[in-house]
């Protein structure tokens, strides 16, 4: 029962908005982090603007040239340029991971309401559908489906969608949760409110606030997703420039022309990395201007 | 152990000029800002402050704890002989646990809860190489005895969580004794303890001064220190404002803060004056009073509440409690941690049904009927809890949660903005604290918006669980003023509780003693508290740390003209 | 995503009651404890009948006639065939008998061992699966081991040091979380054996060809498990009972050991459970990377040539895996954590 500003070990006074220093200094991380992401939905919406040459163009005179000016990612087999590939390829690689993540994210809330909400054996039927859910690995539960369906993108889409679902959905129940038995709403209580106003106006608004890093790190994860099944030849059939078929098209040629398999992988990763720092920044900035 | 012989004269410590700031060198805050001190083998040195005053880091610099961001500087720092100022941490080590011990508050998170007993006093004389393994074991044994631990054996294989809140405080206790050091520094040693378990841990604290170590105690309880401490410094922002005798301080405070301090302490004799310096603030708004009813604003009759824990024992919480409130009153409902006084709270609220008895709000059932009932009712009963901070939605700025107290009245929105000032008059915040978010304002104007919410709807009583005693004295001091304004302009009735007994008598017009579910005794404050017939009261009563004040009965001067202001009585 | 028994086991206990506690455990705590386990067994075997039932309802939403496909995959031609060609295939499959004794004697067949035959090489499941299951056990528990290792030695020297280190270890950590495995396996591959040749490129099943393909498949674990624990280490390092180690003389490495390791590593050893099962579906994609034997190229092979009893065998199995993994878990948890066993 000690004074509630005091910092608890009774040391330094610590400010109540302390953000971890890594954050701080991610700081000019965070800007660049912006910038790619504002390069690749550019990539998507006009790609033309950012491409040197046509993704499609083969030139059997230029084959599996390394990276050089001319061609910064180096070319393919077929002597396309690759990093005009890797860019036309943003928007069908962007829009399998906002299905995905779409589809994920939808299930999540539902679910994740209706059981935080709910509970009791709602609550508990919920429980063991997610957990179940929980005993497929996003990968295996894809080939499953590959193999039922067959590969396409909706195929992908759904598979993908339906293996990142759990884990969010437990992020959004355990902050139903929180939220269900927090100060503020037994005070909205106490104070009269019907439940349909208090779900309205405290539960809803709180229990989402984990959402932007979920939604962000779900693009991201989606994406890898999706391309390491493109990887193993089960994703979006050729020619189509999607960043995971060119994964797997690089595949064979690891030993002489590993810029084929590297550079595609170059372009996920940081564009994975850049989603997940900037949704990280955000909910930081959003939790150290409020508290729990 | 054997007694140390008293050594006068020859100082164990002597400090000058000690100066600690926090961060960047070349920015830092200075928290500590020169104080000065000596302290005798044997004796009792109390460091009495408010929180940030700087005591706890004063009392870190002598163990060398203060954190890798900070920096100390001293004109003097001398521990038994010893320059204590540019140490390295292997010499640190040396010195922690085997001259000095450091006993912290709350042995629940002091001590390592997955760790047994005995180990964490083991590790003591272990780290200081004490002995082979079986010594350890017998000397850990003996350390327990030492603090009063029935079944030592047993106890020591056990770990903190299955140990009462009174022995895991000699447990660690025993733990900081290991090595017979010079000197024991308690920080808060009984902060978050009962009333009982505070008065054990003091008699141990005494034992210790009796076998001539000396101690530094650290509190912001002046009652507490009162009975151990030969010399009292008072810190306040990082400075001593006063720094005498224990006996001096006490009878002739100099510093005003000081004087407040004492002044603001609640108790048996402050029933019926202000606490603190600050005047009646004369902003009654539109407010009405409610008129005056003899029927008793909240009735409860033999509520009975049963929880089942997580091992699936049941256990009754509540059983057989019954009390009226009248208008206008306070009944004050006190006990220790797990006397079921909060359950009581939120079966009062209706927030939880019981499992037996009924309660009456303004006559009419309260329990037992549909929530949607009771919904429209709710206005006329409110709440204040210990953090308000949890009780905000932290996404609104104060101006939102007040607007959202005031949805269930007949106001319309023009008018309910002018509402909001008022209410914000009446708590003693300005119009600047509207768009504020409540996180960025201190604990006591967080408890003021709580309050100003719990007006909003206008109700006849404000159910108040431990509302002041997570704020210091003199924040306390103020709200209770408050809270006392407040009953005698409008008449509103407080079921009031608290572990604190000297808040209790304060501010309570009746009283309900809880223990273990029951209640053990009732009736008005005077009688309960100051002629206790109960066993479980009177040691309760016993326990109290009394400010020990020498002859002189008289309150010391406030200074301000306006004369005291009554707490209503219907 | 850390399970909800993280935050029940660290819930604050009760404080300060009046008495004194008795000193022997209440009867019963044993057997509620033994009843816990037998809950848990219960409740994976519930989830594993959920689990195949998912996999067969699956399974039936296969479009089109299954027998014409397993005739179209054999022959290499997409036709459609007559019914009384189809019937001999459906009847070897038993696909003309109605869906719900189909299901019955699925799981039927599950419950003793019989994961069905494979369309594509008409030899049962299970012996396939078993053929091939060795490596890539050996790849994923190499892989764990690896990753737990790097990440405690990562949160152990790198919390809370200076600003430099900290930033670093969890810089460190968030970035090898998002790696994909097919990228960093080329990575490695092209790195330390094709430039560097220090291991060999087409590993085989000896020890030096598992270094790189655990490698990549732990290290984005390590980033994960890492993230968890210094979270909870950086929490716990702040707590009271730390200082009072501190104030007993302990030095700080010995304070992070002794004290502090054992409460940061709890959520981390409840991912473990989910982490096997998804350390095998990795697998996959790493045994495809760095050609190696195991499951990865049976299941890939048999998603490629839609043998649906063979991917859904791997499936179940896995699930099985993920949920005994769970059960020791939980376990192991408790033995860590006594504050759970007095409930």
């Amino acid at each position: 029962m000690s004074a509630i500003s005091q910092h608890p070990s009774g040391l330094a006074p610590v400010s109540t908005l302390a953000v971890p220093t890594w954050v701080r200094r991610l700081r000019p991380g965070v800007i660049l982090a912006t910038l790619v992401i504002a390069f690749f939905v550019l990539a998507v919406i006009v790609p033309s603007l950012l491409a040197t040459n046509n993704p499609l163009s083969i030139n059997l005179s230029a084959t599996l040239q390394a990276p050089s000016w001319s061609h910064i990612f180096g070319t393919d087999a077929s002597g396309r340029d690759l990093y005009s590939r890797v860019i036309y390829g943003a928007r069908q690689s962007l829009l399998i991971g906002l299905g995905a993540t779409g589809i994920a994210v939808g299930i999540a809330i539902v679910l994740g309401f209706a059981s935080g909400l709910a509970g009791g054996i709602v609550d508990g039927v919920i429980n063991r559908f997610v957990e179940v859910l929980f005993a497929f690995p996003v990968l295996l539960l894809a080939l499953l489906f590959v193999a039922v369906f067959g590969p396409s993108a909706k195929t992908e889409i759904i598979a993908v969608g339906l293996g990142t679902a759990p884990g969010y959905t437990r992020m959004i129940r355990g902050q139903v949760l929180a939220v269900k038995d927090s100060g503020y709403v037994e005070s909205a209580r106490a104070l009269g409110h019907s439940y349909r106003r208090i779900v309205r106006r405290h539960i809803f608004p709180n229990a989402m606030r984990p959402l932007v890093v979920i939604v962000t790190l779900g693009v991201g994860q989606s994406i890898v997703w999706a391309s390491g099944l493109a990887f193993l030849g089960l994703g979006v059939p050729p020619p189509a420039p999607e960043w995971g078929a060119l994964l797997d098209a690089g595949r064979d040629f690891v030993t002489q022309a590993s810029w084929l398999e590297i550079m595609p992988g170059v372009a996920i990763v940081v564009f994975a990395l850049s989603l997940t720092t900037v949704g990280r920044y955000i909910q930081q900035r959003l939790e150290g201007g409020i508290t729990r | 152990m054997t007694d140390r012989p008293r050594e006068t004269g020859r100082d164990l410590l002597k400090v000058e000029n000690l100066r600690v700031g926090f961060g960047d060198p070349r920015a830092q805050t200075t928290v500590v800002k020169g104080v000065s001190f000596d302290l005798a083998p044997g004796k009792c040195l109390a460091i009495v402050g408010e929180s940030g005053s700087g005591k706890s880091v004063t009392a870190r610099t002598l163990v060398g704890l203060t954190g890798g961001r900070s920096h100390v500087q001293a004109d003097r720092l001398e521990f038994d002989g010893r320059d204590l100022r540019h140490l390295s941490d292997r010499q640190w080590r040396s010195i922690r646990g085997k001259d000095v011990g450091f006993i912290l508050q709350d042995a629940l998170v002091s001590l390592d809860q997955l760790r047994r007993v005995g180990k964490e006093i083991d590790e003591a004389l272990r780290l200081h190489k004490w002995g082979d393994a079986r010594r350890r074991r017998e000397r850990v044994i003996e350390l327990l005895e030492l603090v009063g631990v029935p079944e030592p054996e047993v106890r020591a294989r056990q770990r903190p969580y299955e140990l009462s809140g009174g022995l895991r405080q000699r447990a660690l206790i025993a733990s900081a004794l290991a090595l017979d050091p010079k000197l024991v520094i308690a920080d808060e040693p009984t902060t978050a303890l009962d009333v009982t378990v505070q008065a054990q841990v003091l008699d141990q604290l005494e034992e210790i001064k009796r076998r001539g170590s000396a101690i530094i105690l650290i509190s912001h309880d002046l009652a507490v220190v009162s009975r151990l401490a030969d010399t009292v410094a008072v810190m306040h922002d990082g400075e001593f404002l006063e720094y005498a005798p224990s006996r001096e301080l006490f009878s002739r405070p100099q510093h005003d803060y000081t004087r407040a301090l004492i002044a603001a302490i609640p108790s048996a004799q402050s029933r019926g004056a202000r606490l603190s310096p600050t005047e009646r603030r004369h902003k009654l708004g539109s407010i009405t009073p409610h008129e005056r009813s003899d029927t008793p604003v909240l009735q409860a009759d033999g509520l009975v509440k049963r929880f089942r824990g997580p091992d699936g024992v049941h256990r009754t919480v509540v059983d057989g409690v019954s009390f009226s409130l009248a208008q206008g009153e306070t009944l004050g409902i006190v006990g220790e941690s797990g006397s079921g006084k909060t359950t009581t709270a939120r079966l009062a609220l209706a927030l939880a049904a019981p499992d037996g008895g009924w309660v009456r709000l303004a006559g009419q059932p309260w329990t037992g009927i549909p929530e949607r009932a009771r919904r429209d009712r709710r206005r006329q009963i409110a709440v204040v809890y210990q953090d308000p901070l949890t009780s905000f939605d932290p996404r609104w700025s104060v101006q939102q949660v007040l607007l959202d107290s005031l949805s269930g009245t007949s106001y319309s929105p023009s008018q309910r903005q002018t509402r909001v000032g008022e209410l914000l008059g009446l708590v003693g915040l300005e119009d600047e604290h509207r768009l504020r978010r409540p996180l960025q304002l201190s604990g006591g104007q967080r408890q003021r918006v709580a309050i100003a919410r719990a007006l909003g709807p206008e109700p006849r009583v404000i159910v108040c669980d431990e509302p002041v005693s997570a704020l210091d004295v003199s924040i306390q001091a103020q709200v209770l003023d408050l809270l006392a304004d407040l009953q005698s302009e409008l008449g509103v009735s407080y079921l009031f509780i608290s572990h604190d007994l000297g808040v209790i008598h304060h501010v309570s017009d009746r009283v309900l003693v809880m223990s273990e579910g029951k209640v053990v005794e009732h009736g008005s404050s005077d009688d309960v508290l100051l002629r206790p017939t109960h066993p479980y009261t009177q040691k309760l009563v016993a326990s109290l740390p009394a400010l020990e004040r020498p002859s002189t009965p008289e309150r010391p001067p406030i200074p301000q003209a306006s004369p005291s202001i009554g707490v209503a009585v219907g | 995503m850390s399970a909800p028994l993280v935050e029940a086991a660290l819930a604050p206990h009760g404080e300060g009651r009046a008495g004194e506690e008795p000193a022997t455990p209440p009867p019963g705590r044993r057997w509620r404890f033994w009843r816990r386990i037998l809950f848990r067994l219960v409740g994976a075997v519930i989830v594993l009948w959920a689990a195949a039932t998912f996999t067969f309802f699956v399974q039936t939403l296969l479009p089109g006639s299954r027998a014409t496909l397993l005739l179209n995959e054999q022959t290499g031609q997409q036709k459609q065939y007559t019914a009384a060609q189809l019937a001999p295939i459906n009847h070897e499959y038993g696909f003309d008998k109605a869906v719900i004794v189909q299901y019955f004697d699925y799981i039927g067949g599950l419950a003793h061992g019989n994961f069905g035959t494979s369309y594509e090489q008409h030899q049962p499941v299970l012996t396939i699966i078993a053929r091939q299951v060795g490596p890539t056990f050996a790849l994923t528990l190499t892989a764990l081991v690896f990753a737990w290792v790097i990440a405690l030695a990562l949160t152990l020297f790198t919390t809370r040091r200076n600003r430099l280190l900290s930033g670093l270890g969890s810089g460190l950590e968030i970035v090898t979380a998002g790696l994909p495995y097919y990228w960093l396996g080329v990575l490695l591959l092209v790195v330390f054996a094709i430039d560097l040749q220090i291991f060999p490129v087409v590993g085989g099943t000896g020890v030096t060809g598992l270094i790189l393909p655990a490698l990549t498949l732990g290290i984005p674990l390590a980033g994960f498990l890492g993230q968890v624990t210094r979270d909870e280490f950086e929490k716990v390092l702040e707590q009271p009972f730390v200082t009072s180690a501190r104030a007993r003389g302990m030095g700080d490495l010995q304070v992070r050991l002794r004290h502090v390791l054992r409460h940061a590593v709890l959520p981390a050893i409840t991912l473990s459970g989910w982490a096997l099962g998804a350390l095998i579906s990795g697998a996959v994609i790493v045994e495809t990377v760095f050609a190696r034997p195991g499951i990865g190229n049976v299941i890939v092979t048999a998603a490629q040539s839609r043998d649906v009893p063979l991917v859904s065998g791997v499936v179940i199995l896995v699930a099985a895996v993920y949920v005994v993994a769970n059960v020791l878990v939980d376990l192991a948890y408790a033995l860590i954590d006594p504050r759970l066993r007095a409930g």
